[in-house]
């Protein structure tokens, strides 16, 4: 029996908001759209729950990696003599070691004819942090002991950090010998976006306006450090890998091919993943490097990665420098956008080119905006390696994009609400295909505007406005799926099993982790097959026995997961009412599920139980109907019915779109420059909610990447390209108290229309529009425009007082401080450095 | 090497040690238990907090030998560690009954308020940063009974989410602390 | 890490005799809070580490018959901070001491770490050390070869680092007694909670019988290498008790004096300037204060 706690008290009742009522018999009774608390809290709660680095295996061994401390130089050798011969050391390894012997990657994501990632440097360093070397030994004390020794010879390179800087023919080469579609340099794609006619628009218009935006690089920093234990089976030929990822296939398909083994003999197995926010969703060097030295060793080999190692060479939030312009008639209509952008992908990255794509056509989102003309260049620099991050460059775009409505609405004297309310997408009828492509199937971005301004008291404060505070709108449509420009897919799978003894086992590839996928699929299965939630049980992500599937990213895992688990479990659903129908001798129609049986319709408490049925499909198959297929699993693969990228740049690329409308409120301290958002509101539309509480963690969850992306979090370089603030120490992600309290939380439904259960994507929708909320909101406290992010205190201060010894009403910073160096006004723009002849490549 | 004790959640560890070998590392590596996380080693992030003899503090940024001989409480010693009770075993019992801690093999009092109240208010996602927030907040609300929610914040000031933006945690400290404050004994000899 | 030998004295002696004996490789841990982060990080490599968690006269605190506080080097900011619920309460501005113990690093961190362990790691952004100097205090120290006291301004270089010698061992910080001030203000800007400050102030202000300020010292710290002292400012402050006015003007003093505009190039530089004066002004108001209620309670 189990002990009670000497301090436990005696059980209180739960508070309203968490109380799942109990669960009346009968099927009308379900359990989407309720707070049911998740089945994978307790092995977290308790420590029981197995991370990447709780992984022991026999005969394991330990590797560490040696990084580049230079940012760019020619890598002239790497002597592991003396490493070798370190005690406890059992092997090391360099670039020139595997080259011609593992396969370069990159070229899948990103559309090139080779690719330009490997697992070491080996003629150049091109970012601080770049892998050299590795060393494995009997233990992380002797691996690191090793590294110690190993002597790099390298001459130093010029440094390029500026993503502007590369614009420039004459700035240092960064990949040499790739050939991209433009040829060699440092401008790796090209992006463009031709809707409607915005010349045109920008001649009508009454009122344009304009201005330069820069976003910053972001951590994901999930706590859970990346890493992996590889373990290869000479005997077999199996390499089997645990990883802490987002994406099984992505990292067997990669992994396979790099290491040139045949996908079937690559297993990846997943423990629990301490979150990722796109971060860990794709394959990285140190995954071939335990794989390669376990191959060669024929043991395993546990790498994982030091927080620093983590700063430097996982994957940051791309940067962007936009010179953006917005067209607006008198009325406030909006009828034209036009940007030029340069992204800033750093030394070498998978998907930062995708971010451009598809953070700038949802970015656009929810303003049917009929005029659009944007240009993009893709450039290297010598930093950290871009990817995916919460949001996927819609935060970068909405930041630039909502602040230019803010612009607008005051020089039309209109206010911000006003603007926003006349233009956000509120079509008469659904589907609305907007002019940059992508098809509404519902929404409520109006009231959810509306909603969110009456929460924090808009009008009185624009009424009223207090000394040092102010108030701000933004808001985004997010998608919640995608069909990536160079990745033409946007599919999940389920198998789901029903066992001898009635519970349910449901397989997937699309890896939870923190996002409560074991709870809601749970919640789906049990109201479509009637069986007892705390029957079904998601089994853990493994490749070998897990259907195909892309990962969990994108805010696809409720809309595009959550339907392929409800077709599964109907197919499911068919067999074991077929199964029922023949032994009770009934007419299909006649039957129903629920109760954990599949019972005459109006009669719950009869039937048979499920338990018996699988019984019969796996032990009595003479009770099956003629010509049954006998075991009872079924698997569904749901694909998107989203379009691939236009050659004008539009298209509809997600399933449906989840709209966010925020309002921060900002008090800013005048001797400090100390920001506080002392309230903050937020209206989602998420479609149907499968689970309320968990919606609104990832809301709440958002809205820290927001907050950390608006007020602090940056990667800071110097000159010579090396991160300053590669620590927890010095990167400014948020604790609990530079959080406002978020209880001004609401969910307006709009149940989608393409997806059979009506859910939309919660991920990312809590992130987009926080950066430009906050700086609306700044603006409104002091009249200093934040053109750049973060806004930080010292900025804020240094703002206020260059704006009072000015004696200016309004100010931008950093545009109008006195040692801003880049272009200041639009007459000094720089032009896209591609020509309008011929059609991009995709 | 130096051979050293330590007390983890009742148990003795005796080991011989590499000087170097931190706290965090003798509590995962020697004695097994790994519900204590590494998710920074530079004393930032929280994950690794543990109590030594009833005091908070950071076991990546301790020496195991710094504490030998004592007593040491990580998130493994919170609620005793059980079986799921037989009843869930057979699965008609709870046919059509849906109780979530029965889903989860458990009761409510196998959990500490701490543990049942983050699990109520949904204060983890991942679950990473959870045995170093629940741990630094046992400390803390064993001290501090009654907080206000910005103490709270405070409190947990040493201790990074990436997930849930604090607030759920918030939550779920306010209604633990309720739940751990010893309930007032009824006036029996009046 | 590099590997290393440890050892736990149980007296003073036997810790000096340890550090002698294993010579300059050799290391004081107390709580390890700031030495670990670098040995990790394989910036300190210390062959030897004498730790001073079993010397139990290293901690805790006690006012002497004259009335100077004396705190123990390995006390820890966990139990300075909760002064008032252990055996020996501390009086009058000497709770600011307490305070800024409470309100440093986090929870875990103050378990652990001591404020002779962040004297001697001399960073100038903690904030132990630019009260020391703040208040005037004294520093006791031991080593192979005898004791001496060092005045807290005398401790730190002004390049950084601190004067003390290999193998010694700081042992008692002692501060002045009640009457030595009238009130003490400790202030500081911080981005996050719990960061390092980026500018730290104190004004310390002592009244004559005519309630006007006799004394007055104003520090302000994590600017230079070490804490650095006020004097113009300290001195505007002398004879009078400043209007609100005042206060802001006395500030820009101190930013003129420990940071004037000509060295403030950089941004970062520009801001600590800003918070220089904003900081002090703060300082000064808030030790006015509580100068005028303690001697109106006493
Ligand atoms: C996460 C974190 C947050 C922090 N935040 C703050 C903050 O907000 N404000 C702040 O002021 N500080 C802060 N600190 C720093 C903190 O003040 C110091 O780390 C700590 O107090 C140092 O004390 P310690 O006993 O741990 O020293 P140790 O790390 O043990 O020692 C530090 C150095 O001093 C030497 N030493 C220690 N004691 C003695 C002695 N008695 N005689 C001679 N030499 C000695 C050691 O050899 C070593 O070189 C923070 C630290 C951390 C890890
Ligand atoms: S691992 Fe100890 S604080 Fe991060
Ligand atoms: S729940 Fe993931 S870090 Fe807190």
């Amino acid at each position: 029996m189990t002990e009670t706690l000497p301090t436990a008290p005696p059980t209180r009742p739960r508070a309203e908001r968490h109380a799942p009522e109990r669960r009346e018999t009968g099927s009308g009774n379900k359990l989407v759209g309720r707070s049911v608390p998740r089945t994978e809290d307790l092995a977290l709660l308790t420590g029981t729950a197995r991370f990447i680095d709780d992984i022991r295996l026999p005969g394991m061994l330990y590797a560490k990696i040696l990084r580049s401390t230079t940012a760019h130089a020619r890598l002239n050798g790497v002597d592991l003599s003396k490493a070798l011969q370190q005690p406890g050391v059992r092997g090391a390894i360099c670039g020139q070691d595997l080259l011609g012997k593992v396969k370069p990657w990159g070229d899948m994501m990103q559309d090139l004819l080779v690719g330009d990632h490997f697992p070491f440097a080996t003629d150049k360093i091109l970012y601080e942090g770049q892998e050299i070397a590795a060393v494995v030994a009997d233990s992380k004390y002797a691996a690191l002991d090793a590294l110690e020794v190993i002597e790099v010879d390298y001459d130093e390179l010029p440094v390029l950090v500026d993503p502007e800087g590369a614009l420039d023919p004459e700035s240092p080469l960064i990949q040499e010998g790739i050939n991209y579609e433009f040829g060699e340099g440092n401008i790796f794609d090209r992006y463009r976006v031709r809707v409607g006619d915005a010349a045109a628009a920008a001649a009508d218009a009454d009122v344009v306006v304009r201005q330069r935006f820069v976003s910053n690089r972001q951590a994901g920093a999930a706590l859970d450090p990346h890493g992996c234990v590889a373990s290869y089976d000479s005997f077999t030929g199996v390499l089997t890998i645990y990883s802490s990822t987002q994406s099984i296939f992505m990292v067997r398909d990669v992994l396979a091919d790099t290491l040139q083994i045949p996908r079937n003999r690559v297993r990846v197995v997943i423990p629990e993943v301490g979150a990722g926010f796109g971060s860990k969703a794709q394959m990285f060097a140190h995954e071939v490097i335990a794989s390669v030295l376990s191959m060669q060793l024929g043991r395993p080999v546990h790498l994982v990665l030091g927080r620093g190692e983590i700063f430097r060479a996982g994957t940051a939030r791309t940067g962007q420098v936009r010179y953006a312009e917005m067209y607006l008639k008198r009325d406030g209509e909006i009828t034209g956008y036009r940007d030029y952008i340069v992204h800033d992908c750093g030394a070498q990255s998978l998907w930062g080119n995708q971010v451009v794509h598809i953070g700038t056509n949802v970015g656009m989102l929810p303003y049917p905006i009929p005029n659009i003309h944007i240009d993009a260049d893709v450039v290297h620099t010598n930093t950290a390696p871009a990817g995916p991050l919460r949001g996927f460059g819609i935060p970068e775009t909405i930041w630039a994009k909502e602040q230019l409505v803010d612009m607008a609405a005051e020089r039309l004297g209109m206010d911000p609400l006003d603007l926003r309310a006349r233009n956000v997408v509120q079509p008469e009828s659904f589907p609305y295909r907007t002019p940059m492509g992508q098809v509404i199937d519902s929404t409520s971005i109006d009231r959810c505007l509306q909603t969110c301004a009456e929460a924090i008291g808009w009008r009185e404060k624009k009424a009223r406005p207090e000394p040092n505070e102010g108030v701000g709108l933004a808001v985004s449509m997010k998608y919640t799926s995608c069909r990536h420009p160079s990745l033409d897919t946007d599919l999940s799978a389920v198998r789901v099993r029903l066992e001898t003894d009635g519970t349910v086992t449901i397989f997937s590839s699309d890896v939870s982790h923190g996002q409560g996928h074991a709870t809601f699929l749970a919640q789906i299965v049990s109201d479509v097959l009637g069986v007892g939630f705390e029957k079904v049980a998601l089994a853990p992500p493994d490749s070998a026995t897990a259907p195909f599937g892309l990962g969990t990213y994108a805010s696809r895992a409720a809309a595009v997961l959550g339907t392929a688990c409800r077709q599964a479990a109907e197919r499911l659903r068919e067999k074991v009412v077929a199964i029922a129908a023949h032994v009770l001798e009934a007419n299909p129609e006649d039957l129903d599920t629920g109760n954990d049986r599949v019972h005459v319709r109006g009669l719950p408490d009869t039937g048979l139980y499920l338990e018996n049925l699988a019984g019969y499909a796996a032990y009595r198959t003479h009770q099956l109907p003629p010509g049954f297929e006998p075991t009872l699993e079924a698997v569904a693969t749901y694909d998107t019915p989203t379009e691939r990228e236009a050659p004008d740049g539009s298209g509809n690329f997600s399933v449906t779109y989840s709209g966010a409308a925020h309002a921060a409120h900002v008090r800013v301290d005048p001797d400090t420059g100390r920001i506080t958002v002392i309230d903050y509101a937020m209206a989602h539309d998420t479609g149907t909610v499968i689970n309320p509480l968990i919606v609104e963690g990832q809301h709440q969850g958002g809205f820290l990447m927001g907050i950390g992306m608006a007020l602090g979090e940056d990667y800071v370089y110097d000159d010579q390209g090396r991160l300053l603030n590669a620590s927890f120490k010095d990167y400014q992600a948020p604790y609990a108290t530079e959080l406002p309290e978020l209880t001004k939380m609401f969910e307006i439904p709009a149940p989608s229309v393409n997806i059979p259960g009506g859910q939309k994507g919660a991920g990312e929708s809590g992130t987009g529009p926080v950066p430009a909320a906050i700086g609306n909101a700044v603006y409104d406290a002091t009249g200093v425009r934040f053109t750049a992010l973060p806004i930080t205190p010292d900025r804020m201060l240094l703002a206020l007082r260059e704006k009072e010894r000015r004696g200016l009403d309004s100010f931008r910073y950093p545009d109008d401080m006195p040692d801003f160096t880049s272009p200041r006004t639009p007459d000094e723009w720089p032009t896209p450095t591609g020509s309008d002849e011929g059609d991009l490549l995709l | 090497m130096q051979t050293m004790t330590l007390t983890i959640n009742g148990t003795e560890v005796t080991a011989e040690v590499d000087e170097r070998t931190l706290l965090l590392e003798f509590i995962r590596d020697v004695a097994g238990y790994t519900g204590t996380h590494n998710g920074c080693l530079e004393a930032r992030c929280g994950c690794c907090a543990v109590e030594v003899d009833g005091d908070i503090v950071k076991s990546c940024n301790v020496l195991a030998l710094q504490v030998a001989g004592r007593s040491v409480t990580t998130v493994e010693g919170l609620a005793p560690q059980r079986v799921a009770p037989l009843e869930h075993i057979t699965t008609q019992s709870l046919a059509g009954v849906y109780r979530p801690l029965d889903a989860l093999g458990a009761q409510d009092d196998d959990l500490h308020p701490l543990q049942a109240a983050f699990h109520k208010c949904h204060a983890l996602q991942c679950g990473f940063c959870t045995p170093g927030m629940l741990m630094v907040l046992k400390d803390y609300l064993e001290d501090n009974p009654e907080p206000t929610r910005d103490e709270v914040r405070k409190a947990i000031g040493g201790n990074i989410c990436r997930c849930t933006g604090y607030q759920h945690i918030v939550d779920a400290a306010m209604e633990a602390a309720e739940n751990m404050r010893p309930v007032a004994a009824p006036a029996a000899d009046g | 890490m590099k590997p290393f030998s440890f050892h736990s004295p149980r007296g003073l002696g036997e810790a000096v005799d340890l550090l002698e004996r294993h010579g300059p490789g050799a290391q004081v841990i107390a709580g390890g809070q700031t030495l670990l982060l670098a040995m990790k990080e394989r910036l300190a490599r210390p062959s030897a580490l004498v730790s001073l968690a079993e010397v139990a006269d290293l901690r805790g605190w006690r006012y002497t018959d004259s009335g100077a506080l004396e705190i123990g080097a390995a006390t820890t900011y966990a139990a300075l901070a909760e002064a008032e619920l252990t055996g020996v309460p501390l009086r009058g501005w000497h709770t600011e001491i307490a305070a800024v113990a409470g309100d440093l690093a986090d929870r875990p961190v103050r378990t652990m770490g001591t404020i002779g362990g962040a004297l001697c790691a001399a960073d100038p952004r903690f904030d132990m050390v630019t009260l020391v100097v703040a208040l005037d205090a004294e520093l006791d120290t031991v080593g192979a070869g005898g004791g001496r006291t060092i005045r807290a301004a005398e401790f730190f270089d002004p390049v950084g680092g601190t004067v003390l010698r290999p193998g010694e061992i700081l042992t008692t910080v002692r501060f002045r007694p009640q009457d030595g001030f009238s009130g003490v203000a400790f202030e500081k800007f911080r981005y996050r909670v719990f960061d390092a400050a980026l500018v730290s102030a104190v004004c310390a202000l002592r009244l004559g019988a005519d309630g006007a300020v006799a004394d007055a010292r104003v520090t302000v710290g994590a600017v230079h290498p070490a804490p650095v002292l006020a004097t113009t400012a300290a001195d505007r402050l002398v004879g009078g008790t400043p209007t609100a006015v005042d206060t802001v003007e006395i500030g820009l003093v101190a930013a003129d004096e420990v940071l004037p505009a000509e060295q403030a190039t950089t941004s970062v530089r520009r801001y600590q300037r800003e918070l220089i004066g904003v900081l002090v002004g703060r300082a000064i108001a808030r030790s006015h204060e509580r100068a005028h209620t303690t001697t109106a309670g006493s």
